[in-house]
């Protein structure tokens, strides 16, 4: 390699260093102004809303929110609105809807760039509005986009969108996944019957995850899909259901329980075990304590939890297996009783 | 030879670098403004057990378990491991945490040193303490995955400090797929920076040389390397300060490794083999979001010494897995990846210096001008520096989290002389790391810990 050549490469780098040093130093000039500029305006609309809301009065227009880049005013509506109440957001909705900057974002929803999408879709999650355009997102390629809209959801529950939560149960996605069944969660009544006929019609991960939904909510109304999925070829399906009637409680639920004790999968038994602990239904307190001496650790886990969750009864179990032949009953038994000790002192 | 393996690896680099500007920029479009409080009141979210194994960490052990327990995520449990300390760790904690002896009953999984004493905090009955014989960072581990109960485990250093919302950013992949099995966040320099109450209050880039080279080595690592290689799909190494693993899957693969210094990434290398062996999830992935601060060697001595296990550790795990290389049933692994580690982090720091001796060589034979030996040294010198800089401007662009002239002075002032010196002594400890390889050496060596200072170090401390 010549001499020249390398001289020509040298220079090149030169003005690339030179280059990348000053918009280094520039850039972060820059940047240390703009958030300084930044903050002030944000302080400013701060102000300006929490002084309204509180005040009641309308909220007035105000240039400096505009003069905000879109990712800011979403964060400063955001930091406003997470506390409020129904009426003020809506106060707020009204106000944003006044300075332009819903139908900004309802015009995003529509771009081809998939972050001005997701964009304004954090922006109506943060401000609570409708918007049909939105809920055309529910199929969009982008899982990012599908999460957020599920997220918005959780604030629009109309029974349309209510069953869009339904089909997106069993997302490829695990994090749209997670969302759907956070959003149901919060929804909580309204999500009850369509859930109960998808756990009843449902299969696989949309079926899991249904359950899990269901389980959170424990609406009663769940009682007989949940009676229903304890006798599923599942094992996973079968220990959901359980933790689902250990939520619902009742009789048939415990009686249904009771029988998953001998059920053959470690899981399912582990799972009926906590359930009847968080009924607190003594009367199974000695059934649960044979399973101190269960072949899994998971299921001897779960049944001194449970028993110690049971109160008096439980634990007077617990004490007959201290001093028991079966080790592994007695360290279990040891081991929980540490913990309830403990608890009771702290 | 020496020239095609510079262009080379210097394209691959440049490669590296535009995929990780991509991904950052791709990544904090997703996550701005993401509403990650929600995980905080989720019923779903996914239990993550802490573990930090600790020797001899007393000047530091009562900061970190602190900030551990001050950690933002909702379902959390810490487990700390003393590995046969013969300081005052124990006593600290004990001390600081209200520790209640219990029975050591746990389900043991993996084969670990026998635990002398387990602890339940009575003020945080999250934490518990385990008191074991010595038997290495990944024998404590392995005692820690024994006692945890989490679905996920985050393995960390017991000096690291995280910051708060760290787990809700790390467990993100965990959420977005079911076939993640680790992943991975940025480490970066704590010397120099304001600590209190356990996290960083105001990051700050050191005054001493050696610290503040080692930022500007670390955003490279993180920024450049670790998020380019995630875009490629080639991440193979989960730093062990701060990783986030799928318990399950780490039990499945035997836990970590005892026969390695390079203990982490012998795990990684071993759950993305056996994704290829039995076709069951291996995906790892690194976010560069959550942050984990660790304090770096300030001296020679204990640098070198780091540098020269790494290398060692790096080279352990490919001799152990050389199967792999050139491999057509490890797919990208073996085709792609493990040449890559083997070709330039393995072998890069002896061809440098066969490069050097060379052109040392050719210039008392006159084979070659001191003008071309100068002109190529600024060539090198040029290239190495522009990436450099150019990590540091993902970094301003991405994160800022060095703000002011002066750090941004500082930091340009570190990369420009890390080749002067620092850079030709890294290659001398990772030769001397492979040597000690070739040799069979496995200790660690004792490490010094300075703690973490409430405030900045003072302005005259003297460079080493």
């Amino acid at each position: 390699m010549s001499n020249r050549i390398l001289v020509w490469i040298i220079a090149a780098e030169g003005v690339a260093l030179l280059t990348a040093v000053s918009f280094f130093l520039l850039y972060g000039l820059y940047r240390d102004w703009l958030e300084v500029h930044h903050k002030r305006l944000v302080a400013k609309v701060r102000r300006l809303l929490v002084r309204s809301l509180e005040s009641s009065a309308k909220i007035p227009a105000s240039s400096a929110l505009l003069c905000l880049p879109s990712r800011l005013q979403v964060r400063v509506l955001l930091d406003v609105a997470t506390p409020l109440s129904y009426a003020e957001r809506q106060r707020l909705l009204a106000w944003a809807q006044a300075m332009g900057v819903v139908s900004r974002a309802e015009g995003m929803l529509r771009s081809r760039f998939w972050w001005r999408r997701l964009h304004a879709a954090r922006l109506f999650t943060v401000l609570g509005a409708t918007s049909l355009t939105l809920e055309s997102c529910f199929c969009d390629s982008r899982a990012d986009i599908r999460t957020q809209a599920c997220e918005w959801a959780a604030t629009n529950p109309s029974p349309a969108v209510v069953r869009q939560l339904m089909e997106l149960l069993g997302d490829a996605a695990g994090l749209c996944r997670f969302t759907v069944q956070d959003s149901l969660v919060r929804i909580g009544s309204r999500a009850v019957e369509p859930l109960e006929s998808l756990i009843r019609s449902a299969s696989g991960t949309k079926l899991e995850a249904a359950l899990q939904v269901a389980a959170a909510i424990a609406d009663s109304r769940f009682l007989s899909a949940g009676l229903l999925r304890s006798q599923d070829p599942s094992s996973q399906v079968r220990a959901l259901a359980a933790k689902l009637l250990g939520n619902i409680g009742g009789s048939q639920a415990v009686s249904s329980l009771r029988a998953s004790l001998a059920d053959p999968h470690y899981k399912v038994r582990a799972a009926a075990a906590s359930s009847l602990g968080r009924l607190q239904y003594w009367p199974a307190a000695v059934q649960v304590g044979m399973l101190l001496q269960d072949s899994s650790w998971e299921v001897r886990k779960a049944a001194g939890s449970a028993l110690k969750e049971m109160g008096p009864p439980g634990l007077v179990t617990l004490r007959c297996f201290l001093s028991g032949s079966d080790r592994f009953a007695s360290d279990m038994a040891r081991h929980i009783l540490e913990a309830a000790e403990l608890e009771a002192k702290c | 030879m020496v020239l095609l393996y510079f262009i080379a690896v210097n394209s691959f680099y440049a490669l590296l670098l535009a995929s990780a500007g991509i991904e950052i920029c791709e990544h904090l479009l997703k996550v701005e403004n993401e509403a990650r409080w929600r995980i905080l009141g989720s019923g779903v979210a996914p239990r993550i057990s802490v573990i930090a194994p600790a020797y001899n960490e007393a000047a530091t052990i009562a900061e970190s378990v602190k900030a551990l327990l001050g950690l933002h995520y909702p379902n959390l449990e810490v487990v700390v491991i003393s590995d046969g300390s013969r300081d005052a760790t124990i006593s600290v904690l004990q001390q600081e945490f209200e520790l209640v002896p219990i029975s050591p009953i746990y389900r043991r999984r993996l084969q670990a040193k026998a635990l002398r004493q387990l602890y339940r905090s009575h003020i945080f009955p999250q934490l518990i303490v385990a008191e074991k014989e010595n038997g290495g960072k990944a024998d404590a581990l392995n005692a820690g995955l024994n006692l945890a109960t989490g679905e996920l485990v985050c393995a960390i250093d017991a000096d690291t400090l995280i910051e708060r919302d760290a787990l809700q950013r790390i467990v993100r992949p965990f959420l977005q797929t079911d076939d993640v099995v680790a992943a991975g966040g940025t480490i970066r320099v704590a010397n120099g920076c304001a600590v209190e109450d356990g996290r960083i209050a105001t990051p700050r880039v050191p005054r001493r040389a050696l610290a503040g080279i080692q930022v500007v080595e670390y955003l490279r690592a993180f920024l450049f390397g670790r998020l380019g290689w995630d875009r490629l799909g080639g991440n193979l190494i989960i730093s062990g300060a701060f990783g986030l693993f799928r318990r399950e899957a780490v039990i499945a693969a035997g836990g970590y490794r005892q026969n390695t210094v390079g203990e982490d990434m012998e795990l990684v290398m071993r759950l993305r083999k056996l994704g290829y062996e039995r076709n069951v999830p291996s995906r790892v992935e690194f976010v560069p979001d959550p942050v984990a601060w660790t304090e770096v060697p300030e001296s020679l001595r204990l640098l070198g010494r780091q540098r020269e296990r790494w290398q060692r550790g790096l080279a352990e795990v490919l001799w152990q897995n050389r199967r792999v290389f050139l491999n057509p049933t490890y797919g990208a692994l073996g085709m792609f990846i493990y040449p890559y580690y083997l070709v330039v982090e393995l072998l890069a720091p002896a061809i440098e210096a066969i490069g050097l001796l060379g052109i040392a060589i050719a210039f008392a034979l006159n084979s070659v001008s001191l003008s071309f030996a100068i002109l190529f040294a600024l060539l090198a010198y040029g290239c190495g520096l522009i990436f450099s800089l150019l990590t540091l401007l993902l970094e301003e662009v991405g994160y800022r989290r060095y703000t002011g002239t002066r750090d941004r002075l500082l930091l340009l002032a570190w990369a420009m002389f890390e080749h002067f010196g620092y850079r030709q002594a890294t290659v001398l400890w990772r030769l001397r790391g492979m040597l000690k390889f070739c040799l069979g050496r496995s200790d660690w060596g004792p490490m010094e810990r300075r703690g973490f200072a409430p405030h900045c170090e003072p302005a005259d401390a003297p460079l080493p």
